[in-house]
């Protein structure tokens, strides 16, 4: 037992006491990538500016200005006004509140239920995993769209921040499907490796082994398909707020600017483009962050490329 | 020899069902990976299990463990029959029985600190504090040979032999009274199979456990066990101390196997004389009337074919099921 000794020996001289952790070794990959950091920055950017709206723009996102209805861009009005005088830039920023908010927090819910719900399943196998993933199919087989309506409708009168958290809950329950599906497959694959078994022979019980060793395990692709998924939820939140299901006048979000600004894209094109180019640009973002984490949390999935 | 031993298998099955058809899938027979299997292992013994890949010897440790279920048999562990325990009631017996695992890359959680894979079985048990643990975990790695500030580093972070000695040191950790070694140095290179090995043996020494040590590997066998089994499709071919084993071995298949290690001296190794086996291995979920070896024996007579031999003790402490040993 000596070579072995000697190397463990001579490392030590340097102190090296803290170990670096496959996280923090995918976070430097993640650095390298510069379209990733490029959207990353991005997004905070779009993020830190929708947080100080109040603090970016003189004006309140519902403050009217009649004798200003439909003014240009202008030195007033950056990014010109809507119909009411109100300025855009002011209500892309307040709108891109709730877009995110939407966005992140649905997204949230989803991987909170998917989760453990999907590495439930794949780790308990057999008939509990039949009965379970047929309950996700039967969910699969309902259009959304009439679930998330009809909560809609149901709560008709509710009060307009209750009816965003109820849009909150709709979509991420949504979504939460697909997510636990990614997750009972990883779950799948993981439950064969041996530090399962060893897990399993050192006395750890069932909700120990899901939570500890399989759930760390896989996260990588999770957190990818959830960066991909803040954009689908997004979208899903426009088309509800097109719909005039999702956010209430006088709130925004981009999807209800985008949709306002429709009707008059002859005339006055700047309603539409720049919501429009909010989504776009924060929807680009997202998806090179999301292909730079691949790349960064998964290194061997890019060399087979 | 103690009155009663520490682990005791009594004609110990366990067969895979072979399901056919599409839609109503029937049972249409059995792979018999352990088709009767019974040894001993007395307190601070190591047993060696040896056979080829797919003879069952994993399977049998599993049985043990209760991590595959047992068609038939007796499994005896500290004067407590264990097989067929489920949940709670077989959680407790990992207090006591531990495992090292054969391929240090796949044993080990990558996203777990040494700290906390080394201390996950008393963190199980709810043995000691944090802080205790800590300090036990420390102990640990300095016994296995591997320095204690490393305690806070990941399994990527090691070589093969490093991370088999933190394995190790996890299976220490309760204090078991018996270590199931599954292959523990074959996914090892070479230039450290003996210092693992060494490392078991001196852990032994100093804590009186039994290993229960398979290998499909005479040769590694050798140095640490006090008895040799040999098994071949299910069933064990021949039991005998160690030294019996190697001087004069009984079975022909042991003989084969024994043939097969390398002498490390030209001269000698240049007069050595193998048997070379021919024929195929009969498929396990066939049933076999005569010896499971007469397709590829190469001393075979009649009777083998009919007749099935049984283990029968044809020495002092050495067994083979054979008709002509």
């Amino acid at each position: 037992m000596t070579n072995d000794n000697e190397k463990t020996r001579a490392a030590a001289d340097i102190q090296p006491v803290k170990g670096t952790s496959l996280w923090k070794d995918a976070w430097r990959r993640l650095l390298k990538n510069r379209m990733a950091v490029a959207g990353g920055a991005l997004l905070i950017l779009i993020a830190c500016a929708a947080i100080l709206a109040p603090a970016l723009t003189p004006y309140a996102f519902d403050e009217i200005h009649l004798s200003d209805g439909n003014h240009p861009p202008s030195r007033e009005y950056p990014l010109g006004a809507d119909h009411l005088g109100r300025d855009l830039l002011t209500r892309i920023l307040y709108g891109g509140r709730v877009s995110l908010a939407v966005g992140i927090v649905a997204t949230f819910v989803s991987i909170i239920i998917g989760v453990s719900y999907g590495a439930a399943a794949g780790y308990l196998g057999g008939r509990a995993d039949n009965i379970m993933m047929r309950f996700v199919d039967i969910l699969y087989g309902l259009p959304f769209m009439f679930l998330v309506i009809l909560m809609m409708v149901i709560f008709h009168n509710a009060p307009a921040e209750k009816k965003l958290y109820l849009l909150f809950i709709g979509l991420g329950a949504v979504q939460w499907l697909t997510m636990s599906r990614i997750t009972r497959g990883q779950t799948l694959s993981i439950k064969t490796k041996e530090y399962i078994l060893a897990a399993r022979t050192s006395g750890a019980g069932v909700f120990r082994i899901i939570s500890r060793h399989v759930i760390p395990n896989l996260l990588g692709p999770v957190i990818v398909y959830a960066t991909l998924t803040v954009p689908a939820v997004m979208l899903e939140e426009a088309f509800l707020s097109f719909l005039g299901l999702g956010v209430q006048a006088p709130m925004a979000s981009w999807g209800s600017l985008a949709s306002d600004g429709r009707q008059s894209l002859d005339t006055y094109p700047w309603q539409m483009i720049f919501p429009g180019l909010a989504l776009a640009i924060t929807l680009f973002s997202l998806n090179f962050l999301g292909d730079g984490l691949r790349d960064a949390l998964d290194p061997q999935m890019k060399d087979q490329k | 020899m103690s009155v009663s031993p520490l682990l005791s298998l009594r004609d110990v099955k366990v067969h895979f069902p072979i399901r056919t058809g599409f839609i109503r899938r029937r049972i249409t027979g059995f792979i018999r990976a352990v088709n009767g299997v019974s040894f001993d292992i007395e307190k601070g013994e190591t047993l060696g299990l040896v056979g080829e890949s797919g003879c069952g010897k994993t399977t049998a440790a599993k049985a043990i463990l209760g991590l595959e279920k047992t068609a038939a048999g007796e499994i005896t562990f500290d004067g407590k029959n264990i097989a067929g325990l489920r949940g709670e009631n077989l959680r407790m017996i990992y207090k006591d029985l531990q495992v090292i695992y054969q391929d240090p890359y796949a044993s080990l959680n990558p996203r777990m600190t040494v700290l906390q894979i080394v201390t996950e079985p008393l963190a199980c048990f709810n043995v000691m504090n944090a802080r205790e643990r800590q300090a036990r975990a420390e102990e640990l790695l300095e016994t296995v040979g591997l320095d204690p500030r490393y305690i806070r580093r990941y399994p990527h972070e090691f070589s093969g032999g490093q991370r088999q000695r933190i394995g190790i040191a996890r299976a220490l950790a309760l204090n078991p009274s018996l270590i199931i070694c599954d292959e523990p140095v074959s996914a090892l290179d070479v230039s450290i199979r003996a210092q693992i090995i060494n490392l078991l043996e001196d852990l032994q020494n100093k804590y009186h456990f039994s290993y229960l040590f398979i290998a499909h590997d005479l040769s590694v066998v050798r140095h640490i066990s006090n008895r040799v089994a040999v098994m071949y499709l299910g069933k064990i071919v021949e039991i005998a101390d160690s030294k019996d084993i190697y001087a004069s071995p009984a079975h022909p298949y042991t003989k084969a196997l024994l043939s097969a290690i390398p002498i490390p001296d030209p001269e000698v190794e240049a007069k050595r004389r193998r048997i070379i086996l021919t024929g195929d291995v009969p498929g396990p979920d066939s049933e076999i009337p005569g010896c499971a070896f007469a397709s590829r024996c190469p001393v075979k007579i009649d009777r083998c074919e009919k007749e099935s031999p049984a283990l029968r003790e044809i020495a002092p402490g050495h067994s083979a099921s054979c008709f002509l040993a």
